[in-house]
């Protein structure tokens, strides 16, 4: 019973919505705590033990740590303990996932790394630990940000979750996130991976120029569509139940530099990672080297957060290339080159990094790089096959690439700011039309 | 205001559709507790959702229009379903019936003959989606000839059916051909199996049993705005001729006394009614045929095509379906008994099902 399930959007969700409105406000954190429990159990049975066990850890560990005020060694070590522990955990499913292709835990990279900041504020001072264990436990484990984030910190979602109220307003926001969400993922998300799993099926020697280009920008789409539309999800149910979480995804692909493009995808990753990472190690305040070991650092941790791999690992070496190239090099010329350029730039750059990304080893990912340029021998620029497959998807793609754009945001902006009245209502009908085809794809 | 609305009409959707649920009968025997697991009830839920057929039918006419013409391996083109044969690369079914054929022969040296029938997606190729690669029948079947060449005489009736491609040859919703399909089938076989005069499609009389056929492809393509099919049986006109239809089966014999019992449509289904169905095999005799002819006629459903009109040429014909004939029953047939044998396929069924094999429990093979 995923998120993305029709028994989760017309049974559990109409079951929860319903208790939590006819509970007191003040219960309302226990209640969404036991049901994120259940919701978790439900899905991943004896995880359950694992995700209870970080939060207890991390919990206990911060009560310890307030207790130790006067013991800096003290509060340093639990700190290092609590980050080793979240390191490792992820570190050893990710591997361990690599070898032998054990499940890792639902939502593990979001909880641990959530836990994590926690610790690390708390370490520094800047909020003071929490007392109440349900409240901790919602907040570290609320059910819909386990599947992709966003990452929230302490000081944004507490003070929501002291005061949850659930209003008809919140109820109609939350809605219109939910249902663009459920229909990003599953009728362009998941469109856009069947197409990029049918092209990867393809045998390497009947692989053409055009169907690498394809898979890359198959692959961009569908990461794209799947982790912000479930991202949107996340953001849509925190609202229903009163809180507002962060927005992970700002139309990336519309970004002019590839900076850009890290500000606009995974963005609550990429925040944590700046803040307990880069900015840490002094950021670019340093010599020259120390500036680009921090940003080689942060970017491989930013590959490395989609699993443990070399192939990703090149994937964060690839990107940080291009960012102090326009660190230090471009941003002198940067006014001088046209957004269009800029545009063409960043969305070539990022989508050979999509080779990269979808290699299963790094000699993979140089076969597809190479016949993505037409070196090999006989490398054809297309075939039948790939032209059946596009023209059997182009629609999707169409589609996709309108609303990678957000072109239906910006026009339903536009309507409203002209005709208010007829921008709401068409903000409703388009919420009406995708529940319906969200629901049939569903079905 | 706009929020609202969206929130009123969210949750009216919330709590319209699990009352819906829940008033359902097949969907409240379905325990929410404990007992069912998560995919059990989201299987319920999709099967007894509000308005499950129209979402459906919207979600596969949305993937059609949106290009996609291949759904669940079926190709959607218009109003015609279409499937197309996916083999080995080693072949290795075609190669064991191709086997088959060749030590049949050497043990029983009677006149034998091949007939491989193409399927619509390689005869109506103006139908198949733009850049579908569809396996190459034409090519199998000249090499299945060539190979053959020696041991059987072939019947090519590609070129009929090509020259014909834009007539009712093949069901809309069936992987088979259609009684005029069929009628093609008989004009280019009578030429090899005995150059006799072929009648005219004027001296037989069309009857169109059903309108509303709805055949195999139907069943497993998820796309729903496609024409029934209209199924014809032909009867020869010019004689009155008298029928012992015997099929053997599982449950021992049972005989009509026509190729078409009209009253099989409502115990079975439309196809039950050409020739009476399918069984391990079929014995037809023609009481008062001037014809001594006796054909053994191994094949697969594509005969209740053309049979009936191969029958006017013929005594007495013996259908063997190898795909349901048992070791058992295929010892009560004598080969030395029949004048021809005949091997006619759909070469989507020679190519993909090993059909031969058990040829060797013919007595004498």
């Amino acid at each position: 019973m995923h998120m993305f399930s029709l028994s989760f959007v017309y049974l559990f969700l109409p079951a929860m919505l319903l208790l939590c409105l006819l509970l007191p406000v003040r219960l309302r954190p226990v209640f969404l705590t036991a049901v994120s429990a259940a919701y978790y159990l439900l899905l991943e049975r004896e995880n359950l033990i694992l995700l209870a066990g970080v939060i207890l850890f991390d919990y206990g560990m911060a009560l310890l740590m307030s207790r130790c005020r006067d013991f800096q060694r003290l509060r340093k070590a639990i700190m290092v303990c609590s980050v080793v522990k979240s390191i490792v955990l992820i570190a050893y499913y990710s591997v361990v996932n690599q070898l032998n292709g054990t499940h890792v835990p639902l939502g593990l990279g979001v909880y641990c790394l959530t836990s994590m900041g926690y610790m690390l504020e708390c370490y520094r001072g800047s909020i003071s630990c929490e007392r109440s264990l349900m409240k901790y436990a919602l907040f570290a484990g609320f059910f819909p940000k386990l599947y992709a984030g966003p990452l929230v910190s302490y000081s944004r979602l507490m003070p929501q979750i002291d005061s949850m109220r659930v209003t008809l307003k919140k109820i109609g926001q939350g809605a219109s996130f939910f249902i663009r969400g459920l229909a990003k993922k599953v009728i362009l998300g998941d469109t856009m991976l069947t197409l990029f799993q049918s092209l990867q099926a393809i045998p390497t020697y009947d692989t053409t120029v055009l169907t690498v280009w394809s898979m890359v920008v198959a692959m961009a789409f569908a990461a794209y569509f799947i982790l912000s539309g479930l991202c949107d999800m996340a953001k849509g149910l925190g609202l229903m139940f009163g809180m507002e979480l962060p927005d992970n995804f700002s139309n990336p692909y519309c970004s002019l530099s590839v900076n850009e493009f890290f500000g606009r995808f995974n963005i609550t990753v990429n925040r944590f990672l700046r803040r307990h990472v880069y900015l840490n190690l002094g950021a670019t305040q340093g010599s020259m080297i120390s500036g680009i070991f921090n940003i080689l650092l942060v970017t491989i941790l930013m590959g490395l957060w989609f699993g443990v791999s070399v192939n990703l690992l090149l994937w964060g070496v690839y990107f940080t290339v291009f960012i102090i190239l326009e660190r230090y090099v471009l941003l002198k010329y940067i006014d001088f080159i046209s957004p269009l350029f800029r545009w063409i730039y960043c969305l070539a750059v990022v989508l050979v990094s999509f080779a990269i990304f979808i290699g299963k080893t790094p000699s993979g990912s140089l076969e597809y790089l190479k016949i993505m340029f037409g070196f090999g021998n006989n490398v054809a620029a297309f075939d039948d096959r790939i032209l059946y497959l596009l023209a059997s998807n182009y629609l999707a793609l169409l589609v996709s690439a309108i609303c990678s754009g957000n072109l239906p945001g910006k026009l339903l902006a536009i309507i409203k700011k002209h005709a208010p009245k007829l921008g709401d209502v068409a903000s409703i009908i388009f919420d009406v039309v995708i529940l319906m085809l969200a629901t049939a794809f569903l079905l | 205001m706009k929020d609202r609305i969206v929130g009123v009409l969210f949750l009216l959707a919330l709590i319209a559709v699990p009352v819906f649920l829940l008033s359902v009968s097949a969907f409240s025997t379905v325990d929410l507790s404990a007992g069912n697991s998560p995919e059990k009830i989201e299987k319920s839920v999709a099967e007894n959702f509000p308005a499950s057929e129209s979402l459906r039918r919207l979600q596969v006419s949305l993937r059609y229009l949106g290009g996609n013409q291949e759904q669940n391996g079926v190709f959607i083109s218009g109003d015609t379903l279409m499937l197309d044969i996916q083999p080995s690369k080693d072949l290795k079914e075609a190669n064991a019936n191709m086997q088959a054929i060749k030590n049949f022969v050497r043990s029983f040296e009677c006149p034998s003959y091949l007939m491989l029938i193409p399927t619509a997606s390689v005869i109506q190729q103006d139908k198949v989606p733009h850049y579908a690669e569809i396996y190459d029948q034409k090519a199998f079947i000249d090499e299945a000839y060539r190979r053959l060449s020696g041991f059987v005489n072939a019947i090519d009736v590609y070129p009929t059916l090509f020259s014909h491609q834009d007539e009712y040859l093949y069901y809309r919703t069936d992987n088979t051909i259609t009684g005029l399909g069929g009628y093609y089938v008989y004009t280019a076989a009578s030429k090899k199996l005995g150059d006799w005069r072929v009648r005219g499609l004027e001296e037989f009389d069309v009857d169109h049993m059903d309108y509303n056929y709805y055949g195999d492809l139907y069943k497993r393509s998820p796309y729903r705005e496609i024409t029934p099919d209209r199924v014809s049986a032909y009867i020869f006109s010019k004689y009155r001729r008298y029928y012992i239809v015997t099929h053997y089966d599982t449950d021992g014999p049972r005989r009509y006394y026509t190729l078409y019992p009209g009253w099989k449509k409502q115990l079975g289904g439309t196809m039950d009614v050409l020739l009476g169905g399918m069984s391990p095999v079929i014995d037809i005799s023609v009481t008062n045929s001037q014809q001594g002819s006796r054909l053994l006629l191994f094949g697969d459903r594509s005969v209740q095509s053309y049979l009936p009109f191969l029958l006017i040429n013929y005594g007495r014909v013996t259908v063997v379906d190898t795909e349901k004939i048992t070791a058992e029953q295929l010892k009560n047939i004598s080969v030395k008994n029949y004048n021809q044998v005949l091997f006619a396929y759909s070469v989507d069924s020679f190519v993909l099902g090993n059909q031969l094999s058990a040829l060797k429990d013919l007595p004498g093979a």
